[in-house]
């Protein structure tokens, strides 16, 4: 057995900012040898301890179960109780690790922000299971293994904000809910003992908040700490709107919809159809630039020189014996 | 100066403090909940392994009820816990589970058919019933005859603690986050609030309200290596004792964990245990067996750490750079079983160890973990000597676990005491007692005491360091208040904390003077409030000669029956004195349902009390005579022990279960 303890000098460029006092935020250089071993949290333990009293952060449990720890550091979302230090300095080939708060304009001091919107959408999108039951029951209610394995990973979302913070629409689009809120909201739609699906589901399909704004870029699931993989939850959300026939006529619907059509038609993607189909024959015009770039490289076809797939009586009927969508 | 009225104040918004909160509310009283953090983010998120209700669902539990539970708690708490309240909450503990299941936990399901198990490091099959597909399942977990532990895999504190949260966000309780209770405000023997700071602002709030309800968790913190989190620091505990008025119980019952992580301490729950899994020496023998042949790896968690530590002792562990420990071994499960029911325990391994459990053994040593010790309260959460003030989970000591908890119990307790306080508060503040009687001259007063803590804090200059006291105590209480106690350590450990606690009245808050959001002032006046409650956990364990449950004095083997079948109370009337006031409370074996006898597991090092045998003799005679009237198990509870008058009207209910229905009532005998 080794007594020997390797570690590396590292150097922490940290942001420091105090929402009373400071005019602008500034970076704090911390130098320190770090051990193999060491997570995130204890460098900012030992920000606190060794250099300054006044360094503040959130941390409870530090075992990657209460969510309150998450920062980034080189702009990767960590949970920081749970992300190892020289980890880190493998992926970025570096000694030098940017400590910085999830949001920069929500800081309340140093790595703390103020993570109200975050709640406060959550709030919207009712976050429980609302149902008919006996508060008191003498038995229970059965729910099969089967059933119960439909929430999936959602349920074990802590809201740590990681894929919140890193989704780069609620960057721009403040009314947006985001990735864990939606799959807050699909935990519950998913559950057979909620009564409050419809509800759920008249919300998040507005377009600006709801969820076919979504660019499906994926960043909230590599963000997320726990493998809950939200964007997996948001279209199941997108399916659910069409299975429960709530899905509104509008052009992200329609971007969904037009897919279908091309494969009955063709049995492959018809782009250019696709786009006509979901933005209409006057929308379509502002695209033309596009177009004609994607004609000349043989990405689209005229429409009388769409090829057909094979079989395609077989996926007709596929689609058809799976589609509940009426427009 | 800011005064906030309410009818209920609940401090601490974890799954104990939220139940309470719903609970009043929803008598129709207004309720605050203070918390240092949002309650999704308190401590019962961490609760793994499941909570015990004896539903009797699955196969292996079939069978069970309040009474084999009821037996598993006493034994478990080495008889130490109050009987009575015990019978309360096993009879209450199904309704809560079946409740939380209406707030949208996802419990694990029974599923029809066979499966196989590991038990006893072999491959059962069990087939489980027909008619309880979809109904809740259960593990095994350590002391219990039955499989009882319901569970949402590995993460049931986390899907319970949101659950019930989405519920009180669902009932708009109202939550003032990050408020920390700095002291409770009372007057002529009464609690009136909390005098509260924010950690945001600095600014100092008083909250008054007709009852005060203290749910702040263990003081796991006080140790080096705990499996609590950060925030788990006896605050609460701490506020109370500083009434000079209200008492707290049993404070030396610290129990260890026997499988946390080396060197960390991050808990792996006992369901790996339960599901199966062994542990292993540095030669890779299972040496449980040897120790305990009938429980092995599944006696309750005190026997299972000191055996371990036997056998590190022994020279059988497996040395490490961060000292002696054992392995975990749960490749035996399998990969599946390990991803879908022991995720989390499969995350922490990745996380913090580095290694995958499907393949590799756990390195383990016992940690602490859970806080036996609280507010002394009475059976209905109100504290015996202050009144107005309640508790309640595991803040509280009103006194379920008597010596040693078993797994599973605290997450069952924190619900199961939140819904009965939750009811007798409410019936104290419908009652004309529940006056508020202080003047705002009064209310400032607490608040100035406060105010001019922090000052002195701040402009001290020259004192001591707030952070290397908490190490020193730290340290102190990791080595000398340990597993395994003796009379020498613990008489330094007293001694050398009390200097400690002299020297932390003058503290100064080094590096930042700023008042609001400033976490080394919070340091300093959260060491001052640890070091006192190290104070009672350490005197406590010093004058208690004898071991019970997981107090065990190597100079006092024998659990003490005609000496210490009673309860530590510890108070600080004086704030001028250094050493807590001790004095105890009897438990009389003559009024006991289940008298003293041997666990079941664990060493046979018993001093009996003859109470034990004459208190038997006479419950097997009522027994015997009622079952030959051809008596129901209720009517023979009834006789050895009534208790049901004790809960609130509306939890006094049976429990039906696939076995047991209660269409028509049986006449009582």
């Amino acid at each position: 057995m080794s007594t020997e303890r390797i570690t590396k000098k590292l150097t922490f460029k940290t942001f420091r900012f105090n929402s009373e006092t400071d005019f602008l935020p500034y970076f704090k250089t911390y130098e320190m040898e770090v051990g193999k071993d060491e997570l995130v949290l204890d460098i900012l333990n030992r920000i606190k301890w060794e250099f300054d009293g006044s360094f503040s952060y959130r941390r409870s449990c530090r075992h990657g179960i209460c969510g309150a720890c998450a920062i980034k550091v080189n702009g990767k979302p960590v949970l920081s109780c749970k992300q190892n230090v020289w980890e880190l300095v493998d992926i970025f080939q570096t000694d030098t690790l940017l400590l910085e708060p999830q949001s920069k304009k929500r800081v309340v001091k140093d790595m703390i922000i103020d993570r109200s919107d975050f709640w406060k959408k959550h709030a919207q999108l009712k976050p429980y299971l609302e149902a008919e039951i006996d508060e008191h029951p003498e038995e229970e209610i059965k729910v099969s293994p089967k059933e119960a394995e439909e929430l999936l990973e959602a349920d074990y979302c802590i809201q740590c904000g990681s894929c919140y913070y890193a989704c780069p629409v609620v960057e721009v689009n403040e009314e947006y809910f985001g990735p864990a809120q939606f799959a807050k909201a699909y935990r519950f739609n998913a559950d057979v003992r909620d009564t409050a699906k419809t509800d759920r589901l008249e919300t998040v399909r507005e377009m600006g908040p709801g969820v076919w704004d979504c660019v499906k870029c994926f960043e909230c699931a590599e963000a997320c700490p726990k493998d809950v993989n939200p964007i997996e939850k948001i279209t199941k959300l997108h399916n659910q709107l069409f299975e429960e026939g709530l899905a509104q006529d509008n052009v992200a619907t329609r971007h969904a919809v037009g897919f279908k059509h091309s494969i009955i038609k063709h049995g492959i993607l018809d782009e250019g159809e696709l786009v006509r189909y979901s933005e209409g024959n006057i929308g379509v015009l502002k695209h033309l630039p596009e177009a004609i770039a994607m004609f000349k490289k043989g990405k689209i076809v005229m429409p009388w020189n769409m090829p057909k797939s094979k079989n395609l009586d077989e996926i007709q009927t596929l689609v058809k014996s799976s589609s509940k969508v009426k427009f | 100066m800011r005064i906030i009225y309410t009818d209920v104040l609940v401090v601490g918004g974890g799954l104990a403090g939220l139940r309470v909160a719903t609970g009043v509310q929803e008598r129709g009283h207004r309720v605050i909940v203070l918390t240092l953090v949002p309650p999704k983010r308190s401590h019962s998120a961490a609760a793994q392994g499941g909570m015990q209700a004896s539903l009797g669902n699955c196969a292996m539990g079939w069978g069970d009820n309040e009474d084999i539970h009821f037996e598993d708690t006493v034994k478990g708490s080495d008889w130490g816990a109050d009987q009575q309240v015990v019978r309360m909450f096993v009879n209450t503990a199904p309704k809560a589970i079946r409740e939380l299941t209406h707030y949208g936990v996802p419990w694990n399901r029974v599923r029809k058919g066979k499966h196989t198990a590991i038990i006893n490091a072999e491959k059962v099959e069990i087939e489980e019933r027909e008619e309880a597909h979809g109904l809740i399942t259960a593990r095994d977990f350590g002391g219990t005859k039955k499989w009882r532990t319901c569970y949402t895999s590995d993460g049931t504190g986390h899907s319970m603690l949101y659950a019930m949260d989405n519920k009180a966000h669902e009932n708009d309780v109202k939550i003032h986050e990050r408020m920390e209770a700095m002291s409770v405000i009372h007057r002529h023997g009464r609690c009136y609030g909390v005098v509260a700071r924010n950690l945001m602002t600095g600014e100092i709030v008083a909250y008054i309200a007709k009852a005060t309800t203290i749910a702040t968790g263990g003081y796991g913190r006080i140790y080096e290596v705990s499996t609590n989190a950060i925030i788990c620091q006896g605050t609460g505990q701490a506020i109370a004792l500083e009434t000079g008025i209200a008492t707290l119980g049993n404070m030396e019952a610290v129990q260890f964990h026997p499988t946390a992580i080396v060197p960390v301490g991050i808990l792996t729950t006992e369901g790996c245990r339960g599901d199966g899994g062994i542990l292993r020496d540095v030669d890779g023998y299972r040496f449980m067996p040897d120790y305990e042949p009938e429980k092995k790896e599944l006696a309750s968690r005190d026997v299972v750490s000191r055996r371990m530590i036997e056998h590190i002792r022994k020279g059988k562990g497996v040395p490490s750079r961060y000292g002696d420990h054992l392995w975990l071994d749960i490749t035996i499960l399998g990969r599946e079983h390990i991803e879908k029911n022991l995720r989390e325990v499969k995350d922490i391994c990745e996380n913090f160890l580095g290694i995958d459990p499907a393949e590799e053994w756990i390195p383990v040593r016992p940690t602490q973990h859970y806080s036996m010790g609280g507010i002394r309260t009475k059976y209905t959460g109100e504290s015996q000597t202050l009144k107005g003030l309640y508790a309640c989970g595991e803040a509280a000591c009103w006194d379920l676990h008597g010596f040693n908890r078993l797994g599973g119990n605290s997450v069952s307790e924190t619900v199961v005491s939140g819904m009965l306080v939750a009811e007798y508060i409410s019936d104290f503040c419908d009652s004309p007692q529940s006056h508020i009687g202080i003047s705002t001259g009064a209310i400032e007063d607490f608040v100035r005491i406060e105010e001019e803590k922090i000052r002195r804090l701040l402009n001290n200059d020259g004192g001591e360091d707030a952070y290397v006291l908490r190490r020193a105590m730290e340290k102190i209480m990791m080595e000398k208040v340990g597993i395994f106690r003796n009379g020498r350590d613990l008489q330094d450990a007293v001694e050398q904390l009390e200097q400690l606690h002299i020297r932390s009245k003058n503290i100064s808050v080094f590096r930042s003077k700023s008042y609001a959001a400033n976490p080394a002032l919070v340091v300093a006046y959260r060491t001052q409030k640890m070091i006192k409650i190290a104070l009672t956990v350490a005197y406590g364990a010093l004058l208690r000669t004898e071991s019970r449950g997981a107090h065990a004095r190597e100079d006092y083997p024998m659990r003490d029956d005609i000496n210490w079948l009673k309860r530590t109370i510890t108070s600080w009337p004086d704030p001028e004195q250094t050493l807590p006031t001790v004095t105890y409370e009897p438990i009389d074996i003559l009024e006991m349902e289940l008298p003293p006898g041997w666990r079941g597991y664990g060493k046979r090092n018993i001093i009996e009390n003859p109470d034990s045998m004459i208190q038997q003799a006479k419950i097997d005679a009522i027994r015997n005579e009622l079952l030959a009237r051809g008596a129901d198990r209720f009517a023979i509870q009834k006789a050895l022990m009534p208790y049901e008058h004790l809960l609130p009207e509306k939890y006094r209910g049976r429990n039906e279960r696939l076995y047991e229905r209660f269409d028509d009532e049986k006449d009582e005998v």
